[in-house]
């Protein structure tokens, strides 16, 4: 599992390559700590290269939005596969985020 | 015919018969008294008819023989004043009379013998008439003519009075029919000296017979004193057979009858056979003067023809008279009971439901208007009552209908398709209720929550309606209740609490439920006041029949608070459960026995599917009770709890420890699952998603703070379904009883944590939990083709 932050137009956005299961999920809480620590645009998490996610990693997700809309911005999601659209659709997630 | 009289259906056609009937006999009784009184008069008639013919012909046999005498006598004197003259005077006396009288055909006068010594010893001179005519005298008395041996001289002689001698046949003289008048001479002394004769010819006694004729069949004779025919249709009789031959020849006792009468003078009328003419009348009437008798016989068929005549034509006026009167009396008869006809008809209509069918009009102030009064009377009730009953009808459907609606409301409420869960190879269940009323009191159901079978079966006390809806509530409180309470026996103890409220009518419930681990046959139960089920033990070697043991707890509804006991006990796979209510074991046949408990063990077959069980014992139960009612509502309820491990396809199984970083391992183990029942790539992220919610569950919670142990899965799949069993031996932890997620909260509300069993639930097709040997053990299902 990968996880990788770049600055790019404004936005903040965060690549997520591989599986986010639960055995990848304490390394990639880690890894987005920057965008949860400096809100300083709105954040796009980038599912293009993203195979699975589990609910550990749905948390990360929720933990990401919450933290943006206490300070006023925004979280997109772009590139969700159909697989795992199905499951923010199961979870009530998929009326949380706005999609790009 | 008589048969067939009585059979004929209108009554005006009946009247008219027998109006008929009676005239006819009134008719012809008078016509056959009349024509009896006409034969009758008829006779009289003729009787005096032939009677003057007959006297007319004595007058004119009378007149005749008078002359002849009046004739001799008149010569009397002139003999006597010449007894002594010339003896040829004497011949031309003899002459006189021949010419005084034509009818004379010889007169003789034959003295004494010896009377003139000169003349002889025979002295009669005698005159007669010759085949020409010519008067001819001659001496009669000779040696061979012996005249005073003769009858016609001694008959006189001796009596000293005229006589009329018995008809004979004059040879001699032309072959003629004679008589002979004899006149005795007597002298002053009185001594006989001399008898006159006069022969007369009786020739023209036929012809006047014959005038006598006046009928067509008719005929007349005439007898002698001694019977013998002096006159006779046929003519070689005359003078030569007396009546008595011809009775003694045709063997005619009533001729010869006849013949004695007349013989011995009498007058009278006879019927009698003639040889001439059948079937005849005859009169008959003594001539007096000679002692003769004259008859007339008259065929009775011509005698009676005016009568007959007359008779025909009375039969015929009545026949006439009679169609007549059955022409009248068809249509009067018609008319009078035209309203009769008309009623009918109208009854007619009545009775086809046309209450208001007009009656027919009736002006007469008879029995017709009585009839149709009460003909009114009876429509108005009928009407009335119709419309009560309509209304009671009405009402009665209305009960009825609704009665329907509850039975099928509640027939609704049972589970009706079987079998319930056709993926499922684990359990076979089949009930089947037949209520004695529309409704019923029984209840059973059944329904798989966390690969738990939740069941109950249980009995309202009562009947009908008010059990029915007692029913209602019980079965809707299982439902309600089970729903978030795996034990039944709090299932149970909350029913009871909720139905002894405000249970003013004292209404209780008998309930059994039942809750069975699919995975593992752990069967948790509770029985309050239930039969108790029968267990079908078939899987060991041995097969048994035993019933399940049951604490005695009280029926539902009595008395709140209540402690109801849970039991426990484990079901081998091949097991069946079957309950029952006691519409079952109480059953009546018509000998009013109970089915009981040993019937229905010995009912209840081995090796059988729920179905087949149920179906054989309601058949033995039927034939039990044969034609008599059913009493009680009858519920059964089969479950066959059969290894779930048969039709294995693959079983796998693999060891984690309670760590997540051997969340990869487990991913990869359900790869390699999945692939084995070829899930395609979206479903097997689906179930890596699923196992890894489940599994890092229990390595949060079952093992919590640092301790660790293992977790056992085991994966394995038949052709229909893909099951995983995860077991751990940490504390005892149920994912199920976790409140499950609102998805629909908003960012802010939504809580971290929940999501994974969440999951769990939507992707797999059950989750079930359930501690058994100090163990958690969860299975996991998922359906391997989707239902199209």
């Amino acid at each position: 599992m990968k996880t990788t932050i770049k600055e790019e137009n404004n936005n903040q956005v965060v690549y997520f390559e591989g599986r986010l299961d639960t055995s990848a999920s304490s390394q990639v809480q880690m890894d987005v700590q920057p965008v949860m620590d400096d809100v300083k645009s709105d954040i796009i998490l980038d599912c293009n290269k993203l195979e699975y996610i589990s609910s550990s990693g749905l948390r990360i997700f929720l933990s990401i939005l919450k933290n943006a809309k206490a300070n006023g911005k925004h979280v997109y999601i772009q590139g969700l596969n159909n697989e795992l659209r199905q499951v923010f659709t199961m979870t009530g997630f998929i009326n949380l985020f706005e999609f790009k | 015919m008589e048969h067939r009289f009585w059979r004929i259906r209108s009554f005006a056609t009946r009247l008219s018969l027998w109006v008929i009937v009676i005239a006819a006999i009134i008719l012809l009784t008078t016509a056959i008294v009349t024509n009896i009184l006409v034969r009758e008069g008829v006779l009289r008639e003729e009787k005096l008819r032939a009677t003057s013919a007959l006297e007319n012909a004595e007058e004119h046999i009378d007149k005749v023989f008078i002359t002849v005498e009046t004739a001799v006598k008149n010569h009397t004197n002139e003999i006597r004043k010449n007894v002594n003259a010339p003896h040829e005077e004497m011949y031309r006396i003899t002459h006189d009379i021949l010419e005084t009288n034509p009818m004379i055909v010889g007169a003789a006068i034959a003295f004494e013998p010896n009377y003139y010594p000169d003349e002889g010893h025979y002295f009669s001179p005698y005159s007669y008439r010759n085949s020409k005519g010519e008067i001819l005298s001659k001496q009669l008395g000779s040696d061979t003519y012996d005249y005073p041996t003769m009858e016609w001289y001694q008959m006189p002689k001796k009596s000293k009075q005229e006589h009329w001698s018995e008809p004979y046949c004059d040879i001699g003289g032309g072959d003629m029919t004679m008589t002979t008048y004899s006149y005795p001479l007597t002298d002053d002394e009185g001594n006989v000296y001399a008898i006159v004769t006069a022969d007369v010819s009786l020739d023209w006694l036929s012809n006047m017979m014959d005038s006598l004729k006046y009928y067509d069949q008719s005929y007349c004779f005439i007898l002698s004193k001694k019977g013998t025919y002096l006159a006779h249709p046929i003519k070689k009789a005359v003078l030569d057979e007396t009546i008595f031959d011809a009775a003694n020849m045709l063997k005619n006792d009533d001729l010869a009858q006849i013949g004695q009468d007349m013989t011995d003078g009498k007058m009278d009328m006879k019927r009698f056979r003639s040889p001439h003419l059948g079937n005849s009348f005859i009169f008959y009437k003594p001539v007096i003067r000679t002692g003769w008798s004259m008859a007339i016989v008259c065929s009775a068929k011509e005698f009676f023809s005016s009568a007959a005549t007359a008779g025909f034509i009375v039969a015929a006026l009545i026949m006439i008279m009679l169609v007549i009167l059955a022409f009248i009396l068809k249509i009067g008869v018609r008319r009078l009971t035209l309203p009769l006809t008309q009623f009918t008809q109208a009854v007619n209509e009545v009775a086809h439901g046309n209450l208001q069918a007009e009656l027919p009009p009736v002006r007469s102030k008879d029995e017709m208007l009585r009839l149709r009064n009460s003909f009114v009377t009876m429509q108005r009730s009928l009407e009335q009552q119709m419309e009560e009953l309509k209304q009671v009808n009405e009402q009665k459907g209305r009960i009825e209908s609704e009665l329907r609606i509850a039975s099928n409301i509640q027939r609704a409420m049972l589970p009706k398709i079987y079998p319930p869960y056709p993926d499922r190879d684990d359990i076979d269940i089949y009930g089947q209720q037949t209520p004695a009323k529309e409704v019923g009191g029984d209840l059973f159901d059944f329904y798989i929550r966390d690969e738990k079978l939740f069941f109950c079966i249980g009995d309202v006390s009562g009947k009908g309606i008010p059990a029915s809806l007692v029913m209602a509530v019980a079965r809707s409180l299982f439902r309600t209740l089970s729903m978030h309470e795996p034990h039944p026996n709090r299932i149970i103890s909350q029913m009871n609490d909720r139905m002894a409220e405000d249970n003013e009518l004292n209404m209780f419930v008998t309930l059994f439920i039942g809750v069975l681990d699919l995975p593992t046959g752990r069967l948790r139960y509770c029985n309050a006041g239930h039969n108790a089920p029968l267990l079908l033990n078939e899987a060991e070697k041995v097969k048994e029949k035993t019933f399940l043991p049951c604490d005695s707890n009280l029926p539902i509804g009595i008395m709140g608070g209540w402690k109801f006991t849970l039991q426990e006990t484990n079901i081998a796979p091949g097991t069946t459960l079957v309950l029952y209510t006691d519409g079952l074991t109480e059953a009546e046949n018509m000998e009013h026995e109970l089915f009981g408990e040993e019937r229905m063990i010995e009912a209840v077959p081995f090796s059988s599917s729920s179905q087949d069980i149920i179906e054989r014992v309601v058949e033995v139960v039927h034939d039990f009770t044969g034609e008599a009612e059913q009493s009680d509502d009858l519920t059964m309820l089969a479950i066959r709890y059969i290894r779930p491990d048969q039709n294995l396809l693959f079983k796998q199984e693999i060891i984690l420890t309670n760590d997540v970083s051997q969340v990869p391992q487990l991913t990869d183990f359900v790869d390699t699952v999945c692939e084995k029942v070829n899930f395609d790539a979206a479903t097997t992220m689906q179930m890596d998603l699923a196992m890894e919610e489940a599994v890092v569950n229990v390595m949060n919670y079952a093992y919590p703070g640092g301790t660790t142990g293992d977790i056992h899965i085991v994966a394995a799949a038949n052709d229909k379904c893909l099951k995983f069993i995860i077991s751990d031996s940490g504390i005892p932890f149920d994912p199920t009883m976790r409140k499950d997620v609102d998805t629909t909260l908003s960012a802010e509300e939504r809580p971290i944590g929940g999501l994974g069993i969440h999951l769990v639930t939507q992707l797999m097709d059950s989750i079930n939990y359930e501690r058994k040997d100090d163990m958690n053990v969860l299975t996991l299902r998922k359906k391997l083709r989707v239902e199209s």
